[in-house]
Formats: structure tokens, sequence, C-alpha cells
């Protein structure tokens, strides 16, 4: 998966699903079926197979689940004055400017905030990949 | 509103109504019981909790955008920091791909924290905005 490929996903189960497994490096737990045939039990599990969220954990459309992906990368987050946001990936030096044509590690621009962390969180976990 | 009264403040529904009324624009006493409840201290409403909950917090970020406000959010190993940004001028004319943190807002230091630093930031732009005009 490249950087253009990344930019082609929009917010849903694809999305949300390349970022628990390439940036969170979770697994998806297929719980028992239960009586009624729901599968209310299956959840994200980390790499020592503990419980980390459930099924239906979202960061491509949810804020709050979007910015544990954040936290993880460390990213930083700018609101632009055009309604976009801004995400993108660097050591904080005590002044942040944005130069016109020279994107920042790992930049993306969305009017959403959820997918513009999480696009820019998939960059960076699969940075490398072809 | 001085920074040092506004760190006394703390994560509930005081703040919450604070920033409701002077970020948001929503006068609180017509959605809530009491304002100020001189016994707990405490609102009895249902307002959104912007200091509890990031993604009620968020929409003060939306908010400010929409007032010329803009707050930049970095993460390190000291906590969560939030910034006001700045745009630079050219030659007299602002520059809108060209802008710097030029101010320290507030500092969370856990996740947890981040919205209650989320809302004071918003408060402390907003009343620096004021006393600028």
């Amino acid at each position: 998966m490249n950087s253009a490929d990344i930019d082609k996903l929009q917010a849903g189960d694809e999305l949300d699903r390349l970022v628990a497994e390439k940036v969170m490096g979770w697994t998806y737990f297929r719980g028992p079926i239960t009586i009624r045939g729901s599968r209310s039990l299956d959840s994200w599990q980390d790499k020592k197979q503990k419980w980390a969220a459930p099924a239906t954990w979202s960061p491509s459309k949810d804020r709050a689940a979007a910015f544990e992906v954040a936290v993880k990368l460390r990213l930083t987050i700018l609101p632009t004055s055009w309604n976009t946001w801004i995400v993108f990936r660097e050591e904080f030096t005590g002044n942040v400017s944005i130069a016109n044509g020279k994107p920042k590690p790992f930049q993306v621009e969305a009017e959403d905030l959820p997918v513009a962390i999480c696009k820019s969180a998939l960059k960076h976990a699969t940075r490398g990949e072809a | 509103m001085t920074k040092v009264e506004l760190d006394k403040l703390r994560a509930g529904s005081k703040l919450d109504g604070l920033v409701s009324q002077d970020v948001m624009g929503v006068d609180p006493i017509k959605v809530c019981e009491y304002f100020n409840d001189s016994d707990h201290d405490e609102l009895h409403c249902s307002l959104p909790g912007y200091s509890t909950d990031m993604t009620s917090a968020m929409t003060l970020l939306d908010e400010l955008r929409k007032k010329g406000h803009r707050v930049l959010i970095n993460i390190d190993d000291a906590g969560f920091h939030l910034r006001r940004v700045a745009f630079v001028h050219h030659d007299g004319i602002k520059d809108e791909k060209n802008y710097t943190c030029d101010m320290p807002l507030w500092t969370a230091k856990k996740l947890s924290e981040l919205p209650k630093a989320i809302c004071l930031a918003a408060l402390k732009l907003v009343y620096e905005a004021e006393q600028d005009k």
C-alpha cells in the first residue's frame, strides 16, 4: 500500500481496519456466536491478546478514537482557515511553520479530522511499503 | 478572567458553562437550572461535557476557527501542547499557507486532561481577543 492508495481511502470499515491492524498493531478477535446469532463478543485485541477496543472502534469517524491514533504516533494537528485539518508528524521545536509546497512528513489534509489523522498515521505505518 | 483564575478551574459543569457562554455563545442560564449554585459550585443542566469529553471539546476548535482563531495540538513526552497559530505576513499581505505558532496556550499532561486543556485554551484565546479590541 503506497501513499496514493491511502489518499483514495474514505471513512469507513476498510480505513478503520487498516488503522487498527497496521497502526495500532491489533488483531480482530471473533467472539463466540451467541444464541441469537449476534457477534457482540467480537473485539480488537492487542499483541498480548488482551482486549484493546470494541469491534465497532471507528477512528475514521469518531474523534475520540482518532485521537488515540494521534497519541500513539504523536501526530501534530493543525486546523486551517479554509475548513480543513492538516495532520503531520514532526518533532516540535518551539515554532512550527507550514511552507507552501513543502509538506511535512506524512502530511495529510482533509475536511474531517478523523480521516486526516487515520491517513497520516497509515502513511507513517506503511512507509517503505511498495 | 486571568490565567491564574483559569488555572483554578476544574473540569466539570462550571467550566462547561463558561465555555458555552464565552466560546460557543450559548447562554447557560437559559438551559440550566442555576448558573452558579453557591452550595455546590456546579451547574444543574445538560450542557455538553466540553471539559471531560474529547468529542465535545473538539467542537470548540471548530467554533474557534469560525471566530478566526486556530489552535495547533502537538504531542510529545511532556504531554499535549496547545499553541495559537499566527499567520505570516509577506509585504503586508497575509499568507494563508505560511504560519507559525506564536503563543503557548495550555498543556495537558495526560490524554484524559486534554478536553479541559482545550476549554482553558479556548477561554484564554477568546479573553485575549476581547482585550485586544
